[in-house]
């Protein structure tokens, strides 16, 4: 059976059970099944939590990013992970308290002002938009690949199913897909890990065995080894810190608070009924999430590893050290497929050099092995983990398998987010603002039309990346954490905040993050409109794009606080409310019982 | 027209039920039958005291005038009214329509001049009506009984209401000549109750 | 062609028209011819077939060959077509009862309209003949206030003393007076009246009758209909009502005028209801409520009316209840209120119900308080169950000393419900959220609706768990806009309408009146004010309320049919026993529904 058959019916099979479950559970949700079950079990909801959180950024591409970049990437990890505590500890209980479960519906009545939530509405569009981006990038890479076609097209069918899946919406929501997706996800992308930690150095658990030593014989810890090959050929070592440390620093914080912003996660907060389900959903949704995340450091370690050996097949610098482009194997042939791999034969020799042109002191040395620059001219981060089990010659089925896994991450957090999105436009915006009296039937078709709208923007963005997946969920993150989470910080913990500032903190949080953004992006990342290079010689204090999401926070603050001096103070009752929110007042009632 | 005419002759008229009668309703650019024009027609036939809904015909009229501020009764655009027949062709279809029938309007002498004045530019005659005008009917029967008329008690909508008929949101040729005729029918059968049986004593020729 | 749209146009409101393509809307619409018939006139007769016959405007009465009244018919009906009474096919004369315009179609075009239109050709040969069979049984002829009124109104000065009050009554054989103040009805006296308020208390006869009158008396205008001066006496237990032409009284309808005019009637039944001594009387007169149901439903009546009045018979048992409890067991020690939930409070009660019920409590009682609320409600509710309210499955009842509390305790239970939202806590306040005093301190519940209304309407995340539950019952709409049909157990396939339409719609209003923090329990009250208060488009309010009463109506029919069968009347309709038209109606009604469900999930992020 071919792999292109295989993946066919594994993906179908896993579509054909979220359907399955849809349906079984439509047809059981009318009365008795909902009083009977007493409600979701935390472990339960802790793997539907997970996988809403766990998108294609995290899937696809967060560890194509750790192969590449090594050890500085594992700043995604820990923002995210600190950016999912922060939530459930930080905001989620007192926006719970506060009876909302949308950011601008809280920032709207915390602020008592229709300005100021409309302001909230856009930034959380915004921010939902591009992460929505990210998806689509994972989902048009997966397509590509198991579709045979180049990457658009992938992005293409990609946007089609996304749509499909989100308008028919029945399959969402509903706990049970959304632990099946868990399965899927968590099955496509540890089986492979397993596998390949078995070959390389025996030991059959991926995260030990990135600390193991090679199953060769040789003594060499696997990430020695890794450094070794990797520096041999002019890149930097796998283990070395590259960015500045403000830039890391920054980025992690970006990541953290920009999490927090983000609407489909924190709805996940409020469908369970007790806050000590929720926590303890929360605390078993983390453990679920660390089951990919502590994965992900090893697959990228050990797939660079494979890429590195499969094209230097021998020593460096010998003419037959290196692959014979013909020879190449048949997944590197797919991958040119979709374009996002390509090879340029520059020193028409028919084989392969792959190396760092960039590092002049090896460049000098690789012109003495008669090599004329690299030939890898592509090679797109987001293609490891799909690559990785064909890489390393796993059985047809596991590929197929991790790439149903990558639709499943890609479509679990899609829907959420566009979800939010239409019901913030079609609701916030067009019944609440533009057209009160809306018929429910306008009010639907204004979710549909912003559904298909942010959808449509989102593919074009896929297709002309700013970015790989999980760094363009990176800008989504940088932007929701300028804009929204110190409004949310502020309406919490601050009473003192007004109308006023809490609008010109958002703006100038937003505009100021979305500028840096495009100064060195290209306005709309539109290709070629950059005002500078994007390299860390032209960064501001030598702070990347990617991270630039806290200084905007920052200055969201101080606009704010100093706004808010100078104009009147909130209203009283704003000022109980804020101070309300604070004491648990709930759980004396609860004591009562 | 000769062909009306004859048959006009031949007219045996007695009650509702066996005289057959043609509801019409203009619609006007104004009041002036010198200045203004025919930008519409409607009209319906009652046969045996019934109103034939099949034989209900409107017609828009093209006229070199512009509709104006008449526009806001008769809710005609200049560009519908440009569509419409030659005023030439419209009356002939009314007349022939109106072969062997006694016409019915509600103000006749308002519509009927203007025919008249049609009639006098396209066959070079100007014919006679015989004319039922419900509103003139209505105003006589009020005299009789001694009832006071103010200005405006008189509109086609005003006495429909009296006689309990439904009130038409729609103002058109057409409609206004399915109100006349149903307004007809109706001051009929309460002429009947009152026992004053024979139209013709409000039959009035112009 | 502008022709005949009119006439179309009036015809696509009526059934079965509406079914027809415009094309053959507008054919029908050239064939008709329109008649005028003053009062009294006589309009056919139905041998030899006349055609078919539609009222455009006014009211005709249909009479057999004795002149004895067979049905009556009105705007938007029809008559000419035959008409079977008890199976049997019978001749009439129409005749007209008001001034009419009616629309007629030849006997020879309304046969071929029958042979071309499948559907329109089994409306007449089915639904018509049921329903003037069953609307035959009943003469109808009172319809207005109006005509109830027998004499003119004896009018009193309200300066005039009691004492020539008294004569003038007397003197008129009357037993109740209306008392004019400045040219306009200021009160009301009875001969009750008198005897409490004067003689009882040893009062000067020569006060001002304005000192004893009941002032500022209910009203109605003269053209009111009938049912609505009994539901208004029903309501409030009044047994005069002054009627009103403008602010000019024009007499005095009493009970006892509404009784003789209808033999039989819901009124009768509360009037009686309220005259046995014990629960073993009740339990006699409770024997009448299926044929009384059964007759309200063939009557015709509006759906709205009917849960109203079955509603009322209920509440009348349940008061009557309580009255032999305090007498039995003495005054109540302190102020309280008997509440009751769900359809009882919505007023929207059918033939088959459980009790909901419970009492609030002015304080916190003290355990001898306890013991007497304890006994009141075992008495009640144990009363009621005798009569065929069986007890509530879920135990919602007063009977249950957890729904037996104090005010605070009750507001206690919805801070818990809202900020807890697990599944019981869901059901349970979608059954508390509609609640109504039936007897007692109505300001303790109306303190606690406000309250909880309140509360509800400020937290989204509470409603979004309630969206949730709303979602559960979904309309039986599958994929390809199928019906879904299920078994009920003994192998017949059919829709459950309560779970599958009411249910539903009753959650969907009261979500929104919940947004609106809207207090009215009734389903139709919660409609017209949740669109007053700008929270929802008039459109889709009507259409849920269309689709409320369409489903209702074919529910109701079943139901009535049930009974008069001798079986337990249920909510399950076996689908193959509706008609085409009847499918595709109540499929439409669904998909309203379905469409308002779609509104609400995407509006908190459901799916």
């Amino acid at each position: 059976m071919t792999l292109q058959t295989m993946t066919f019916i594994v993906v179908g099979a896993t579509f054909a059970l979220y359907i399955g479950i849809a349906i079984w559970s439509r047809a059981a949700t009318t009365g008795e099944f909902y009083v009977a079950g007493k409600g979701i079990h935390p472990v339960a909801n802790g793997m539907a939590t997970a996988a809403d959180w766990m998108s294609a950024a995290s899937f696809i591409s967060m560890a194509g990013l750790i192969a590449f970049l090594g050890y500085d990437a594992s700043v995604y990890l820990m923002g995210w992970t600190g950016g999912y505590v922060l939530l459930a500890l930080l905001l989620a209980p007192y926006l719970r308290k506060f009876g909302k479960f949308t950011v601008p519906e809280f920032i709207g009545e915390r602020f008592y002002s229709k300005s100021a939530r409309l302001v909230a509405v856009i930034c959380l569009i915004v921010a939902s938009v591009t992460y929505v981006i990210g998806q689509m990038k994972g989902v048009g890479v997966a397509f590509g690949r198991f579709l045979e076609v180049p990457f658009e097209v992938g992005v293409l069918v990609g946007m089609a199913i996304v749509f499909f899946y989100a308008v028919l919406g029945g399959m969402k929501g509903i706990t049970y897909t959304q632990i099946a997706q868990y399965c899927v996800l968590i099955f496509a992308y540890t089986i492979p890990a397993i596998f390949i930690a078995l070959n390389l150095t025996g030991n059959p658990i991926p995260q030990l065995g990135l600390g193991s030593e090679m199953a060769d014989g040789s003594g060499v810890h696997l990430l020695d080894r890794l450094d070794q090959v990797i520096m041999d050929l002019g890149f930097p070592a796998y283990t070395a810190q590259k960015g500045s440390t403000l830039n890391i620093s920054l980025l992690t914080l970006s990541l953290m608070i920009g999490t927090a912003g983000l609407p489909h996660v924190i709805v996940r907060f409020f469908t369970v009924p007790k806050v000590s389900d929720a926590r303890s959903s929360a605390g078993w949704a983390l453990v679920f999430i660390a089951i990919l995340y502590t994965t992900a450091p090893a697959v990228g370690a050990m797939a660079r590893l494979n890429l590195m050996q499969t094209i230097q097949t021998g020593e460096i610098g010998s003419p037959a050290g290196n692959l014979v482009y013909a020879d190449r194997p048949e997944w590197f042939k797919n991958w040119e497929t979709t374009g996002l791999l390509q090879f340029e034969d520059k020193n028409g020799d028919g084989r392969i050099q792959y190396y760092n042109d960039g590092n002049a002191d090896f460049a000098a040395k690789a012109e003495s092995y008669g090599w004329k620059g690299n030939e890898m001219t592509k090679v797109d981060r987001d293609i490891m983990v799909l690559a990785n089990p064909e890489i390393a010659n796993l059985p047809n089925w596991v590929i197929a398998l991790v790439a149903a896994g990558g639709l499943a991450a890609a479509l679990s957090t899609a829907a959420g987010l566009l979800l939010a999105i239409a019901s913030a436009i079609s609701h916030d915006v067009v019944k609440g603002m533009v057209a009160p009296n809306i018929s429910e039937k306008g009010e639907l078709l204004a979710s549909r039309i912003a559904m298909a709208g942010a959808i449509l923007v989102a593919g074009y963005l896929g297709m002309n990346p700013p970015g790989f997946a999980a760094q363009v969920v990176a800008l989504a993150f940088g932007l929701a954490a300028g804009s929204i989470f110190p409004a949310l910080m502020m309406g919490i913990f601050n009473k003192n905040i007004n109308r006023e500032g809490a609008i010109a903190g958002m703006l100038a949080g937003l505009l100021s993050t979305l500028v840096y953004i495009f100064w060195f992006k290209g306005w709309f990342f539109v290709p070629g409109t950059e005002m500078a290079a994007n390299t860390p010689d032209n960064w501001f204090m030598g702070i990347s794009p990617e991270s630039f999401g806290a200084v905007g926070a920052l200055l969201n603050f101080v606009t704010a606080t100093l706004v808010s001096k100078v104009t009147a103070a909130p209203p009283e009752h704003i000022q109980h409310l804020v101070e309300d929110i604070r004491v648990p007042k709930g759980a004396a009632a609860a004591v009562d019982h | 027209m000769r062909d009306y005419l004859e048959t006009c002759a031949a007219l045996d008229i007695g009650r509702i039920d066996n005289t057959p009668l043609i509801a019409v309703d203009l619609e006007l650019t104004g009041l002036d039958k010198n200045e203004d024009h025919i930008i519409a027609m409607g009209w319906t036939h009652i046969d045996r005291g019934r109103i034939q809904l099949g034989s209900n015909q409107h017609l828009l009229i093209s006229s070199a005038q512009s509709v104006g501020s008449s526009a806001a009764i008769h809710e005609l655009m200049d560009s519908e009214v440009a569509q419409g027949q030659a005023i030439e062709d419209g009356l002939e279809a009314l007349f022939r329509a109106a072969w062997g029938r006694v016409w019915v309007f509600h103000h006749a002498g308002l519509d009927v001049s203007f025919l008249k004045k049609a009639c006098a530019n396209w066959a070079r005659v100007v014919p006679g009506f015989i004319v039922l005008d419900t509103m003139r009917i209505e105003y006589q029967q009020r005299k009789r009984r001694e009832v006071p008329v103010k200005h405006g008690d008189l509109q086609l909508g005003r006495i429909r209401s009296l006689y309990g008929l439904p009130r038409y949101t729609a103002h058109n040729a057409l409609n206004d000549a399915l109100a006349t005729a149903e307004l007809m029918l109706a001051i009929a059968a309460s002429m009947e109750s009152e026992a004053s049986l024979a139209l013709s004593p409000h039959l009035k020729f112009f | 062609m502008h022709d005949v749209n009119l006439a179309a146009e009036f015809l696509h409101t009526i059934m079965p028209f509406n079914s027809l393509q415009s094309g053959d809307l507008h054919a029908l619409a050239n064939k008709l011819e329109v008649a005028y018939y003053p009062q009294g006139k006589m309009i056919l007769s139905s041998n030899p077939p006349p055609g078919l016959a539609i009222i455009r405007k006014g009211a005709v009465r249909l009479v057999d060959a004795a002149h004895k009244f067979l049905d009556k018919r009105s705007e938007g009906e029809m008559f000419g077509h035959q008409v079977f009474l008890h199976g049997e096919q019978r001749d009439y004369v129409a005749e007209a009862e008001e001034d009419c315009l009616v629309w007629h179609l030849s006997q020879a075009d309304f046969e071929a309209l029958c042979e071309q239109q499948e559907l329109i050709s089994e409306f007449f040969s089915s639904h018509l003949k049921k329903r003037v069979s069953v609307a035959a049984h009943v003469q109808r002829s009172v319809t207005h206030v109006r005509d109830l009124l027998k004499r003119d109104p004896v009018l009193i000065d309200s300066k005039a003393s009691i004492r020539e009050a008294a004569r003038l009554m007397s003197r008129e054989n009357v037993s109740s007076v209306l008392v004019m103040r400045e040219g306009l009805l200021g009160g009301i006296v009875t001969d009750k009246d008198l005897r409490q308020r004067v003689l009882a208390v040893d009062l000067d006869p020569n006060a001002a009758i304005e000192e004893v009158m009941t002032a500022n008396p209910r009203t109605l205008a003269a053209d009111a209909d009938v049912d609505a001066a009994l539901l208004l006496m029903m309501r409030q237990n009044y047994h005069h009502l002054p009627i009103l032409d403008g602010d000019r009284p024009l007499g005095l309808v009493t009970a006892g005028d509404i009784l003789r005019a209808q033999s039989e009637h819901p009124l009768r039944l509360v009037r009686d209801i309220y005259k046995k001594k014990s629960v073993d009387e009740l339990v006699v007169l409770s024997r009448r409520l299926p044929t009384l149901f059964v007759r309200l439903v063939n009557l015709g009546r509006d759906v709205e009316q009917i849960g109203c009045m079955v509603t009322h018979i209920t509440d009348a048992f349940t008061v009557r209840l309580l009255q032999l409890a305090e007498a039995e067991f003495g005054p109540p020690p302190m102020s309280y209120a008997w509440v009751v939930f769900g359809s009882q409070a919505r007023e929207e009660q059918t033939a088959k119900t459980d009790q909901d019920n419970g009492i609030v409590l002015e304080r916190r009682a003290t355990e001898a308080e306890a013991r007497y609320f304890a006994k009141l409600a075992d008495f009640v509710c144990g009363g009621l169950d005798k009569l065929g309210y069986e007890f509530c499955p879920g135990e919602v009842m007063a009977l249950n000393v957890k729904w037996r509390v104090s005010l605070a305790k009750w507001k206690r239970h919805f801070d818990r419900w809202i900020e807890v939202p697990e599944p019981k806590s869901v059901m349970h306040s979608s059954i508390f959220f509609d609640m109504r005093c039936v007897r007692g301190n109505s300001e303790l519940v109306d303190e606690l609706l406000d309250y909880a209304v309140g509360r509800a309407k400020r937290n989204r995340i509470f409603r979004r768990f309630m969206a949730a539950n709303v979602m559960s019952h979904r309309p039986p709409i599958g994929f390809f806009r199928r019906f879904v049909q299920e078994d009920d157990g003994s192998h017949t396939e059919g829709l459950n309408l309560k779970h599958r339409g009411i249910v539903p719609i009753t959650d969907l209003v009261r979500m929104r009146a919940l947004e609106a923090g809207i207090t009215a329990a009734n389903t139709f009250r919660r409609l017209e004010q949740v669109v007053a208060a700008g929270e929802m488009n008039e459109n889709d309010a009507s259409s849920l309320r269309d689709a409320l009463i369409l489903i209702n109506r074919i529910r109701l029919n079943f139901q009535a049919e049930q009974m008069v069968a001798g079986q337990k009347p249920g909510n399950f309709v076996p689908t193959e026993e509706l008609s085409p038209l009847m499918r595709r109606n109540l499929k439409a009604a669904f998909m309203l529904v379905v469409e308002a469900q779609n509104a609400l999930s995407s509006r908190y992020q459901l799916h």
